[in-house]
């Protein structure tokens, strides 16, 4: 175990950096990228959730000066393909969409492109194309499009279950026999939107050399494997370039335009840009997963849980994208976070006639969630057991046996995440419950725990190169993609750190498919721990070099050697000492590697958790439903924390989503057409700084997880999964009203009061 | 709720037809800006533009940028005169604002953002007609008026005049709101708005204002107005005025009283922001809360 | 029509159309690709710039609307390989995640301290509630824009 405390950059607060870019506005994002000859691609929708297509006549807009190509399905390859396709997973996931859709499956579904001189051109150009729809019948609902008879969304698709996931571990009926206390209960979560300040953007360039598209992605080389499929290019001959990224959590993880905007300018000649209006993003990306969360809980009377069943029905939409291991993925959490002896699970993903759900920051978490820790709330006070005492009584610990992989935990502070949580907000020290005469205060807590990796359903690995500078500084090469969450800083603070160097010693140069070595892209949490021990063993691997031909050079033993201050030093005698500069000089005519290249290939050979404990002090009035957040305590445990500025910076931002989630996003879809009615800022509301709470307070709990880089463990997601029921365990404190829909708006708090109070 | 999508593509702003003005006039006159109004059919006139360019009506041929008239003013004549296109900004920092007239700093603060604050106008926030303007329902319960200058002559109205429904304001073609007039305000008057939304950034979903002239403890002239969703235009509830006038505060009376301005309401049953009945809730709360503040702020507190 | 423009103390002639916004000028036609078009509905602030020192959604003004003022964008706070302080403490302070929100999310706060050389939390929280950051939850914005403030007034 490595003492963080002596080392000189990792578990240091360094800035981000790329910060100062981001911060002069010379960063470039996709969006960003003007090609010499670029055409603007527009894509032309359905604005029906179920149809099929009559007829389709482009001549008009063909003829438009200034347009350059009009497809529809009828151009594009007849390759089905799915655009969250993975090559490092089981290829299990229906293979359902074209590049253009030949039957409107939602409104929003893509049914034909232009790409023309200008944007004007290309907007005026769609409207020139005349479509002739014969609509069909829709559903909306998953419950309803689950019924003998509903309309049907994809051939091949019995009652439209799209599939459906179960998880077993010991035996569920045993269990509930064993129970003193059974709740059953149904929870209902709703649509929530990433809203990346960027919207999804990408520039394709088809030329004889290849394709080479410059996209707003998470998953630079997952993003490859599927254009390559769809357009039946081989893989040299698509380069994917990830730039900057306006944010992601989850709504970039997909190939979105790659094909489209690829086979635009293999059609044209000439480089292409599709840009999402920000109307589009809302309507036609993706969406987190809604549906009904049920769940059965079984307990003794001392408060130890016995069993779990849990129930989900997961709205997929219109195409398959990743939503079978979203709702595969969501019924895997509670058991890395609780002992569950018996555990049974059945997700269902089910077609309808809406947007596309897809992966989402805790991707499947926050539903089960938000079931599971209310159902705890509601087990304790019929327990008579303290809510905090009940988490601490059934979470994991260290040494038990994770059930993914079956061996021991080796790291796991949810413990003393608990207990610092409780004693921050004031558990046992609670403040009055009247604030006013129409103001109640409120204390709720929930916890959450999220596997970091996909281990061991795939094979989930990372690679890294780093090439020497003939003055001792390198240039590191990773796969792996910073969208924001400071990956770039967290890598380069590793090879700094294991190198001796410098932060500024580092230049980064990530996710470029013809350039960097492999990365399966940013979710799951893993980056940190997967990436960072593929830049660790990439970093080890060049030091082993550096020092074995330094020893040669100062003829001292190899394992006295040391890399620090830009040198290769001896820990037994300082004065035999030589600069990587010098070193790298000497090599060139003295070994027999005459240059170096450090490189590092990393397999995950565990899943283990991130946990978390969040805690809320809030009030409200009565007599509106409005919710005042008074302060909001979250402490995670994320092994080391490389950089601890950015780990606090994601906990924050964890707790603004999930706040989110928790009161007012929602996309809102007409029960009759099927189409969304608030695509656009004024209408889905994201909480505004003035209306955030004044005190977030995000701490880390220190523990080790000795299979990761300089025992890092992964941390962006798990934030955002406590925050809904920790707001409604605090709702019922506060007024003995229990909310189990979400959002938890104002209006809906209001009736719920009314309600209780005749 | 109505289905918006009947063309071939979604998108808000281009399934209407698209936004291209033939051409954008900048006259550096009233006079020049109502002859261009009067002149051109599809001519509009843009400002701060925080309305019309998000909607990007597809009817607009000519473009009339008012933004350089000298109607950027805020000046205390008979009570206050505010120029047209003076900025919202400019109403939440006047020092002339002051007293009673607080109210509209006040309403002033919960307009948008504080950027959009920079850019939006008063006068753009009245001919936009929309129920939920937040300007609006002050300055009606002030009793203010605005000043209408056409090619036929000028003309004065009572501000709440204008509103006739839903984005449908009773100007002329050709005429342009030059100026609004906020008549003084008897002494021992107080004015309280209270705006109520989903966040702070957001369209009212109700917003009340009442101003209560006291005579001792008594309401001697008392103005109730609503707006946010609730129907086509903002509401004056003179049945609630009724009921408070010439009475004492007490806790019956504005149960009372608020009970009558939510029946008075014609919000539609369901919207994306609200209900039908959580906003006519949410309005009797309003009321009671902003009659204990313009009692408050008559003492000049 | 052809309009002058004065951006980041440079004039520029460009020809317009009427309908084109200042957002899409600055971006296509003068090439400042630092801002950033996030919504084109005056939302998210993605695309604030200064016009004669205030903080304005350029999205929502017409290009020719602009004429005659004093622009300003993030390439324009400090030219010439200089940092701001405001955009020392972004990055000193981890308040830049994605980064997309913060060229906007400066200039508001440039047009801030240029006012009010001491503001309180509320009055940061009120002029940075027009900038959306889906990355941050504002926490290490405001605490950047309070420690940018104290170095200006040479606190």
């Amino acid at each position: 175990m490595i003492n963080v405390s002596d080392l000189k950059t990792v578990g240091k607060r360094m800035p981000k950096v790329e910060g100062m870019a981001k911060a002069k506005g010379e960063a470039i994002y996709a969006v960003d990228y003007d090609l010499p000859g670029m055409l603007y691609g527009k894509i032309l929708r359905s604005p029906y959730a179920h149809a099929k297509v009559v007829s389709m006549d482009t001549s008009a807009a063909e003829k438009l000066s200034g347009v350059r190509a009009v497809i529809t399905f009828k151009d594009v390859p007849k390759i089905l393909f799915n655009p969250s396709n993975r090559y490092n997973f089981p290829p299990n996931i229906p293979q359902d969409q074209y590049i253009l859709s030949e039957k409107a499956r939602f409104v929003g579904d893509e049914m034909a492109a232009v790409a023309a001189e200008s944007e004007e051109i290309a907007e005026e150009a769609l409207k020139l194309i005349k479509v002739e729809y014969e609509e069909l019948p829709a559903v909306f609902d998953p419950e309803e499009a689950m019924k003998p008879g509903a309309p049907k969304v994809h051939e091949g698709a019995e009652n439209n279950v799209l599939a459906l996931v179960p998880i077993e571990q010991g035996d569920i009926e045993k269990g509930f026999k064993e129970a003193d206390l059974i709740l059953e209960d149904e929870f209902r979560v709703t649509k929530q939107h990433h809203v990346c300040i960027e919207p999804h953007a990408c520039v394709a360039s088809y030329t004889s050399e290849g394709l080479t598209v410059w996209s707003s992605t998470q998953c630079p080389f997952q993003t490859r494997y599927v254009t390559a499929k769809a357009l039946s290019l081989p893989d040299n001959k698509v380069r994917i370039i990830k730039p900057f990224v306006g944010g992601g959590f989850g709504g970039k993880d997909e190939a979105f335009h790659e094909p489209l905007a690829g086979f635009l300018s293999l059609k044209t000649g000439r480089p292409v840009k599709i840009e999402l209006t920000r109307e589009e993003d809302f309507n036609a990306t993706r969406t987190r997963h809604s549906g009904v969360v049920r769940v059965k809980i079984g307990f003794k009377k001392d408060g130890t849980i016995v069993a779990l069943h849990m129930r989900n029905i997961f709205n997929a939409g219109a195409y398959s994208a990743a939503s079978p291991r979203i709702t595969r993925a969501s019924g895997s959490r509670p058991i890395g976070l609780y002992r569950l002896p018996n555990y049974k699970y059945e997700g269902y993903c089910i077609y309808t006639n809406v947007i596309p759900a897809g992966a989402y920051r805790g991707y499947g978490n926050p539903q089960q969630g938000f079931a599971t820790e209310q159902l705890f709330d509601i087990a304790a006070e019929k327990l008579g057991i303290d809510k905090v005492e009940m988490r601490l009584k059934n979470a994991v610990r260290v040494g038990d046996i994770n059930p993914l992989t079956k061996s021991p935990f080796q790291s796991c502070g949810i413990q003393d995440a608990l207990k610092k949580g409780a004693e921050k907000i004031g558990w046992h020290n609670k403040k009055p419950k009247a604030i006013s005469k129409t103001k109640l205060r409120g204390y709720g807590m929930a916890i959450g725990a999220h596997w970091t990796s996909i281990t061991p359903l795939a094979s989930e690995y990372s690679c890294a190169t780093i090439n020497l500078n003939t003055d001792g500084t390198i240039n590191l090469m990773i796969g792996a993609s910073d969208l924001g969450q400071g990956l770039d800083t967290v890598m380069s603070q590793i090879a700094a750190e294991e190198l001796g160097l410098p932060l500024s010693d580092v230049s980064i140069y990530p996710g470029d498919t013809a350039v960097t070595p492999w990365d399966g892209g940013a979710y799951s949490s893993k980056s940190t721990h997967v990436a960072g021990n593929g830049v660790w063993l990439a970093a080890k691997d060049l030091r082993n070099k550096l020092t074995k031909e330094a020893a040669r050079m100062l003829n001292v033993k190899q394992e006295d050697l040391v890399c620090r201050d830009r040198k290769v030093v001896s820990k037994v005698d300082s004065s035999k000492s030589v600069s990587f500069a010098d070193l790298i000089s000497w090599m060139k005519n003295n070994s027999p590697e005459p240059y170096s290249i450090g490189r590092g290939i990393f397999k995950m050979p565990t899943n283990c958790p991130t946990y978390i404990a969040n805690f809320v002090e809030l009030g409200i009035d009565t007599e509106t439903g409005e919710i005042d957040v008074l302060k909001y305590v979250a402490c995670q445990d994320v092994g080391t924390a490389i950089n601890p500025m950015q780990v606090e910076g994601q906990m924050e931002g964890s707790v603004h989503q999930g706040m989110g989630y928790a009161l007012m996003e929602d996309i809102i879809v007409d029960k009759e057409t099927g189409e969304v009615l608030n695509a656009n800022f004024v209408d889905y509301k994201i909480i505004p700084a003035k209306d955030m709470p004044r005190n977030i307070e995000a701490e880390l709990i220190p523990t080790y997880e000795p299979t990761g880089p300089f025992g890092a463990k992964g941390c962006s997601e798990v934030g955002l999964t406590p925050v809904a029921p920790s707001i409604a365990n605090a709702i019922y404190d506060a007024t003995g009203v229990r909310i189990k829909e979400l959002p938890m708006t104002k209006e809906r708090i209001f009736t719920a009061i009314r309600q209780h109070k005749t | 709720m109505r289905s918006k999508f009947k063309y071939a593509f979604v998108n808000v702003k281009t399934m209407k037809g698209l936004f291209r003005p033939k051409e954008c006039f900048r006259p550096e006159t009233v006079e020049e800006a109502v002859c261009l109004l009067s002149k051109h059919d599809g001519a509009q006139a843009i400002a701060g533009g925080t309305d019309l360019l998000i909607n990007k009506p597809p009817e607009i041929e000519y473009l009339v940028d008012i933004s350089r008239l000298p109607l950027n003013y805020i000046k205390e004549e008979d009570g206050l005169k505010i120029g047209a296109i003076t900025p919202i900004r400019e109403l939440e920092n006047s020092q002339l604002l002051s007293g009673a007239y607080g109210a509209l700093s006040e309403a002033a603060r919960k307009f948008g953002s504080w950027a959009i604050r920079n850019m939006a106008t008063v006068g753009g926030n009245i001919c936009n007609a929309v129920p939920s303007a937040d300007m609006p329902p002050t300055l009606v319960a002030m009793d203010a008026k605005v000043k209408l200058v056409g090619a036929e002559g000028t003309r004065t109205i009572l501000l709440a005049e204008v509103f006739v429904g839903n984005r449908k304001n009773s100007l002329k073609k050709g005429e342009l709101l030059t100026e609004i007039q906020v008549p003084k305000l008897p002494p021992h008057t107080g004015v309280a708005f209270i705006k109520f939304a989903r966040t702070s950034v957001d369209l009212a979903l109700v917003n009340v204002a009442v101003r209560i002239t006291f005579e001792g403890e008594v309401m001697k002239d008392v103005r109730v107005v609503v707006g946010g969703g609730v129907g086509p235009t903002l509401v004056r509830s003179k049945k609630a005025e009724e009921i408070l006038k010439n009475q004492k505060i007490s806790e019956g009376l504005l149960e009372k009283a608020a009970q009558v301005v939510s029946e008075e309401l014609k919000p539609r049953p369901t919207s994306i922001r609200g209900s039908g009945y959580y906003k006519r809730e949410i309005s009797k709360v309003l009321l009671k809360r902003a009659i204990a503040q313009a009692q408050a702020s008559s003492k000049g507190g | 029509m052809m309009i002058k423009l004065n951006v980041n103390g440079i004039d520029y002639e460009v020809d317009v159309k009427p309908h084109w916004t200042l957002l899409f000028v600055l971006r296509e036609k003068l090439k400042l690709k630092g801002v950033k078009n996030g919504c084109g509905e005056g939302e998210c602030g993605a695309c604030t710039v200064t016009i004669d020192g205030k903080a304005a959604h350029s999205c929502l003004i017409l290009a020719s609307q602009a004429e005659g003022k004093k622009i300003m964008t993030i390439e324009g706070l400090a030219p010439g390989g200089t940092v701001h302080p405001l955009q020392q403490a972004f990055v000193e302070y981890g308040a830049i995640q994605c980064g997309f929100c913060t060229p906007g999310m400066i200039m508001t706060a440039k047009a801030l301290l240029d006012e009010n050389s001491n503001p309180s939390e509320e009055d940061i929280r009120e002029a940075i509630s027009g900038n959306i950051c889906r990355c941050t939850g504002y926490v290490k914005i405001v605490k950047a824009i309070q420690e940018a403030a104290k170095k200006m007034r040479g606190a």
